[in-house]
This record gives C-alpha cells, sequence and structure tokens, in this order.
C-alpha cells in the first residue's frame, strides 16, 4: 500500500487528519523548512495520539548540521531513540553516523533534497541499512519508475507541495536590508515574500529563518494523476508538504490524495477515470497554491547551452 | 626548513595553456573537467588525449593532475562511467573529484589506486560527515564554503580525511550541490553542468500583501561576492588544512598567473617562516591586477553579512592590463617574441610577471610585427610580434601594463 505522508502544521491538524497514513514534524534547531516546529513534549503527545490511530510518526532531523552543532545532534538523537516512532527523516550523512550510535540506522530515512537522482546511488544507499530514501524533486516520472522499480530499498517521493529549490546559509533579507540602511533590517524574518525576476512573470515563494534563506517553485508539485504508475512501479510512499498551507488547505489537499488512492485501490479504472475530477477538486480548494507536475515530463538539460546563458523566458 | 605544515596550492585549468600557466605560476596541482561527468560543462574541457598531455607537463614539474566527475548523475548518465574512470587511471591522473555516491562507489571498484575526492557540490559541513564519506573510500573532502576558520579548525581535528578549502574565487550563495534554480528558471541542469548563474540575476521582492519591499529603483539581488582568503592563509595552514584551492576553470591566463602567483608567494613565505609574517599590501595590490570582480571573506569570517552580497552589478569589465604572453627570447639580440593579449602601442610602460613573483620593468620601444616590419600599435588579438626587452624574460611570462 501507498503510504501517505503529510507535513504536519499543528497539533490541531493532526487531531483532525485521521486518515492519511503518516505525519512528518519536528523540533526547531533540528528540522528544516517544516510548516510548524513542536517542542519534544509536544512530540510525545502526537506520537501517543497518532499510534492510538495507526498511524506513523516520522520525525525530520534534516537540517544541514555545522560542526558546533553536532554535539546537539547526538544528543538529540539519544533523545529520539527511546520514541517508538517509525522513522527520522535526514539530509546531513553526519546524522547518519550519529546514528549507528543508538541504534537507529534502520528508522533513518535519507532525505538529500537534489542528491538522489539515479538508481545506482539510491541502491549505494540501500546498502547502508536504512529504511527509506527520498528521491529528488528535479527527476522525470520515467525516471522515477526506473529508480523504485529496481526494489532496492523504499521510495519516498513529494507528492504536491512548495518545491524548494535554493537554500543559502545566508539572511539574504536581512543583508539586503542592511545594505539599504534599513533600521529594521529583520523585519521580514520568518515572513513569506516572493521575488519575481526581472523578465520573468513568475513568483517565487521565499522564507528567511533560522537556517538562512529558501527559495520554492512558482507552482506546487501535484503528481495526483500519476498515483497508478507510482504505485505499480513500487514507489513506497508520497509525501504533501504542508508548509505554505494553512490547517484547511493541507486538510484539504490530503483528503482528495486519499480518496484517489483510495479510488484507485478499489477499482483502478475509477481512479483513472476520476483524474480530471481530482484535478478540479484539489483546484476548488480555497486558498491553494498553483501547482504544475514539475519535472515528470520535462528532463532537465544535461551540460548548458553557452548561447543561452539567460535561458529561454518561461 | 618548513616550520609549519605545508599545505597543497591547487588551481582550476580550463586549457592546457592554462593548466602550464598555473603549474609554472606555482600551483602543486591543478584540476580539470573531463568531457563527461563533469560540471562547469562549458569550461572547455579535456580530452583523453588533452588529459594524457596534462599529466605528462604536470609530472615534468612534479605537479598533480586532478579530474572533476563531479555531476549528480541521472539514470542515462550512468554508463560508460568505468571505462571512463579507467582511462583517467591510465593517463596518471592522480584523484578525481566527485559527488554523486555512484561515482564515488565505482571509483573505488575500478580505479582503486586513484584518489577520491569529495567535490565541494555535497556542502560538507561537519566532521561526522567527513567520516562517513572517508569509510567509503573518499580520502579528501572539499568542504563547504559555508564554513568559517574557526568551524574549519575544529574540523580539521575531528576529520580522518584530508580537507580541501576554497581560498579564492566564485562563489556560490547556495549550499552547493542544493541549488536548483537553474533547472527550474531555465531547464539546465545545474548539478549536471548546466548552472545558469540564476543567482545572479535581477529580482524584485515582494511581501504577501503583493508591495514591492525592494528598492524602487534598483533591484534585489541573492549573488555571492567572489571569495578571497588572503588573510586567512596564515590561520587555515596552522589549522592544518592539506589543499588551498583557487576556482574558475574559466578565468583568463593572466588571472591564473596572477592568482596562483600571489597565494604560491604567500603560502611560501608564511610556512618559511610563520613567526615573522607579514601580510604585506603587495599581496592585495597583485591580485587586483587581475581580478575583475567584486571579493569578500565569504564565510571564512563567520555568517556572511551584506558586505558579503554583491548587489545592483550587471556585468564585468575584464581588465585590459594583459597586453602580452612571452613566447621565446633571444639573449643576443634583447628581442623577443610575444603574443598580443591586449591593444597597445610603442611608449607603454610594461611590468613583466613571472613565475616566483618575478618582476621587471622595460618600455616597448622597436615594436615588429611577424614579416618583420616595424609598426606603431599592437591591435589585432594573438598576433604574434617581436619587442625588444632589455633582461631575460622566459616563455609564459606576462607582459602588462606598468600601474
Amino acid at each position: 500500500m501507498l503510504e501517505l505522508i503529510v507535513s504536519a502544521t499543528s497539533i490541531d491538524f493532526i487531531k483532525k487528519c485521521d486518515f492519511c497514513d503518516a505525519f512528518i514534524i519536528g523540533e526547531k534547531g533540528k528540522g528544516l523548512r517544516l510548516p510548524h516546529y513542536f517542542s519534544f513534549n509536544e512530540m510525545k503527545d502526537i506520537l501517543n495520539l497518532v499510534k492510538k490511530r495507526n498511524q506513523k510518526l516520522y520525525i525530520a532531523c534534516n537540517k544541514i548540521f555545522h560542526e558546533d552543532e553536532l554535539v546537539d545532534a547526538d544528543h538529540y538523537l539519544k533523545q529520539i531513540s527511546t520514541l517508538d516512532i517509525d522513522g527520522i527523516i535526514f539530509g546531513d550523512l553526519g546524522i547518519y553516523q550519529i546514528a549507528k550510535k543508538y541504534q537507529l540506522v534502520h528508522k533513518l530515512i535519507y532525505h538529500p533534497e537534489t542528491y538522489l537522482t539515479n538508481y545506482e546511488s539510491v541502491r549505494f544507499f540501500s546498502n547502508k541499512g536504512i529504511k527509506r530514501v527520498s528521491i529528488a524533486k528535479e527527476i522525470t516520472l520515467d525516471d522515477i519508475i526506473e529508480i523504485a522499480s529496481k526494489k532496492s530499498i523504499e521510495i519516498d517521493i513529494l507528492g504536491h507541495g512548495a518545491v524548494n529549490m535554493f537554500h543559502s546559509m545566508r539572511d539574504l533579507v536581512t543583508n539586503y536590508y542592511k545594505f539599504l540602511k534599513h533600521d529594521q533590517p529583520t523585519k521580514y524574518r520568518n515572513e513569506s515574500l516572493y521575488i519575481v525576476e526581472e523578465i520573468r512573470d513568475d513568483k517565487y515563494p521565499m522564507i528567511e529563518d533560522e537556517n538562512g534563506t529558501h527559495i520554492f517553485s512558482a507552482y506546487d508539485m501535484c503528481i495526483i494523476q500519476h498515483l497508478d504508475e507510482l504505485i505499480k512501479n513500487h514507489v513506497t510512499s508520497i509525501r504533501i508538504e504542508g508548509l505554505f498551507k494553512t490547517d484547511d488547505v493541507l486538510l484539504g489537499i490530503t483528503k482528495v490524495y486519499y480518496d484517489a488512492y483510495r479510488d484507485y485501490y478499489h477499482d483502478i479504472n475509477k481512479y483513472k477515470s476520476n483524474k480530471d475530477e481530482y484535478i478540479n477538486r484539489l483546484k476548488s480548494i480555497n486558498g491553494i497554491q498553483p501547482f504544475k507536475d514539475g519535472f515528470l515530463f520535462k528532463k532537465t538539460i544535461y551540460k548548458g547551452d553557452e548561447n543561452n546563458e539567460r535561458g529561454k523566458k518561461t | 626548513m618548513s616550520a609549519v605544515k605545508k599545505p597543497e596550492l591547487l588551481a582550476p585549468a580550463g586549457d592546457l595553456e592554462k593548466l602550464k600557466i598555473a603549474i609554472l605560476y606555482g600551483a602543486d596541482a591543478v584540476y580539470i573537467g573531463g568531457k563527461e561527468f563533469s560540471l562547469r560543462a562549458r569550461a572547455s574541457n579535456f580530452s583523453i588525449e588533452d588529459i594524457k598531455k596534462a599529466v605528462d607537463f604536470a609530472n615534468e614539474h612534479q605537479a598533480k593532475v586532478y579530474v572533476t566527475t563531479n555531476i549528480i548523475a541521472h539514470n542515462e548518465n550512468l554508463e560508460n562511467l568505468a571505462p571512463y574512470l579507467k582511462a583517467l587511471e591510465t593517463s596518471g591522473v592522480k584523484a578525481i573529484i566527485c559527488a554523486d555516491a555512484f561515482v564515488i562507489e565505482s571509483s573505488k571498484k575500478v580505479v582503486p589506486n586513484m584518489e577520491i575526492h569529495l567535490s565541494t557540490q555535497q556542502s560538507i559541513t561537519n566532521s561526522e560527515a567527513i567520516n562517513f564519506w572517508y569509510n567509503e573510500g573518499v580520502s579528501r573532502v572539499v568542504i563547504a564554503r559555508e564554513l568559517s576558520v574557526e568551524e574549519i579548525k575544529q574540523i580539521a581535528k575531528r576529520s580522518k580525511a584530508d580537507i580541501e578549502v576554497f581560498i579564492h574565487g566564485g562563489m556560490c550563495v547556495s549550499y552547493s550541490g542544493r541549488c536548483t534554480l537553474s533547472n527550474h528558471m531555465t531547464d539546465r541542469d545545474a548539478n549536471r553542468g548546466g548552472c545558469a548563474h540564476s543567482c545572479r540575476w535581477n529580482y524584485r521582492l515582494y511581501n504577501q500583501s503583493d508591495e514591492l519591499i525592494s528598492s524602487k529603483e534598483g533591484y534585489y539581488n541573492l549573488g555571492s561576492k567572489d571569495l578571497m582568503a588572503v588573510q586567512f592563509i596564515p590561520e587555515l595552514i596552522n589549522a592544518g588544512v592539506d589543499s588551498l584551492k583557487i576556482e574558475g576553470r574559466m578565468k583568463s591566463i593572466h588571472y591564473i598567473a596572477t592568482v596562483v602567483g600571489t597565494y604560491r608567494k604567500i603560502i611560501d613565505e608564511y610556512c618559511a617562516n610563520p613567526k615573522d609574517f607579514v601580510l604585506d599590501d603587495k599581496y592585495f595590490q597583485e591580485i587586483s591586477r587581475a581580478e575583475n570582480r567584486q571579493t569578500s571573506i565569504g564565510a571564512l569570517g563567520g555568517k556572511p553579512t551584506e558586505d558579503e552580497q554583491l548587489y545592483n552589478v550587471r556585468t564585468e569589465k575584464p581588465t585590459q592590463e594583459f597586453i602580452a604572453m612571452v613566447l621565446d627570447y633571444d639573449e643576443n639580440t634583447k628581442y623577443a617574441t610575444i603574443e598580443q593579449r591586449n591593444y597597445f602601442t610603442v611608449g607603454q610602460a610594461c611590468e613583466v610577471y613571472g613565475p616566483k613573483f618575478r618582476k621587471d620593468y622595460f618600455t616597448v620601444e622597436k615594436l615588429y610585427d611577424e614579416d618583420h616590419q616595424e609598426i606603431e600599435i599592437a591591435r589585432h588579438p594573438r598576433q604574434i610580434l617581436k619587442v625588444k626587452i632589455p633582461f631575460t624574460v622566459y616563455p609564459y611570462d606576462i607582459i602588462r601594463k606598468k600601474r
């Protein structure tokens, strides 16, 4: 069964969302780009709640750790090792090293954002004893299928939501305001902003937080029309990204995906004939961000074209 | 005798001529890109034949050649890696610089005697991550350009692998390897050699109420100034860093000669006598001769501030100072054969700049073209000329305008 995972926006959301398979939650200072940060005690309460409902819980420990944060990371994994959680999402291989100390390797889900783009590298990590890998968002459906069909390890992909495309350690909004000699340079910290490139119209969401500055694609990812191929070819889980979503929007999206995959398991033809309906239902969610199918049918260009340095206008 | 461990000086080379310059001006090792599996696809990449020539030249000068194979591969890029790695090994390449787990794993299997260096594309920021890759056969890690000197000191103490640190050149403002602006904005794959440098473009910044919150006249920019770590070299050497790396496979030979020559001088002088070493202004002056982009200290001094950002700079002008390169010198006639690189005329006051920070000065008095016709103006790019120089000069010496 395909696992439907949602990164949670609040405790309230988790209480309401009793139909998805799993949640992603995390703590400030350890999780990266999470829609909400929970305290350790809140996470324990959430664990109790979701276990009662037979849902799974994954803790995101996916930040890029600098040397002086290793002690903290070590302490955190030790704490986590006492919890009956289903997985730990990480993006920094230092976490793998620490997880060995606490016998947590089998719970690890390697999610390095951009680094897993081929089946051989996925196989490499499958040999490391970890539970699952999240593959990159920038590859095609054919590539995803080729990777997943090797069945070397559980495969997770982004199903719906914000697509991160840039992470700087720098405070790129604050730095700019300091350059402008603004009297409140940190005014926009933790606020959802967007940027527009001079010859393009797209609005790229951007946020500066304690981990630096993050920029996202102008369109959310949406794979709802391809669940059949993904399931058939052994993709294990899809993530619905809660970042920038209100509880209601996230709940709405999750419900459509839940219905779609239930349709699939009950009657594949019903799923197939309902594909447009799912899109319409998603579009009718009040406040939902614009979405597309990302790189599923768009192969990125290997090497560059030096005569087109600025790229084509999209 | 050296009082401290001398790190390797590692320089980029976009082609064979630049490779020779880099080595002659003091690089202990150079890194080049092959035709496949390499980022910086547009930096005139080396064929296997060229790589052999590069290694031959390097061997003559006790230098090493590393080859970048640092793409994050897609399924269709996986084929032909093994024969390519073997060809590199046969060519005498000492190390490959890679970022994809499969490339690393394959190298360990296919070419066990070649060193594996982990590219900065993996943005490694802590010693545990280094030690993960060390256990996988990586002997050296090019650590992230997000690290301060203090962090580098701590990491160097705990790292099992050798540490390589960028000291000069272009910077990603994003954690390297984790940026796909180019993919999303232009379809060009940043992790497969297609980076369009979208972080250097002009933007406008808005808040959620659609209010423009960047300057109304100018643009909002993300890009980073280039890195210049001159002032941190002593500390990096003391930290025990194994290799100091200059970025820029697309840079000119003047840039390579100047930047490599200057860092060579700093490293040698510091290591020879750390106590009495003074960070002379001449080093900064020298680099500014060839550096046409704004520089900063990157993250070496801590989290970058507005001083490390590049705002409202559209293009950089190439410096016009480099006017010719020496091809040959006739001791009897005192005439040098030179190749023109920028416009100059008779009467031009010149500085000859050679390896080991050698400098001498002359004024162009007599100038001839290839057909021995006396001329007044050298206006044709790459034109072969003869010029009288009263002292001995050597092939690959740089002739530039005197300041």
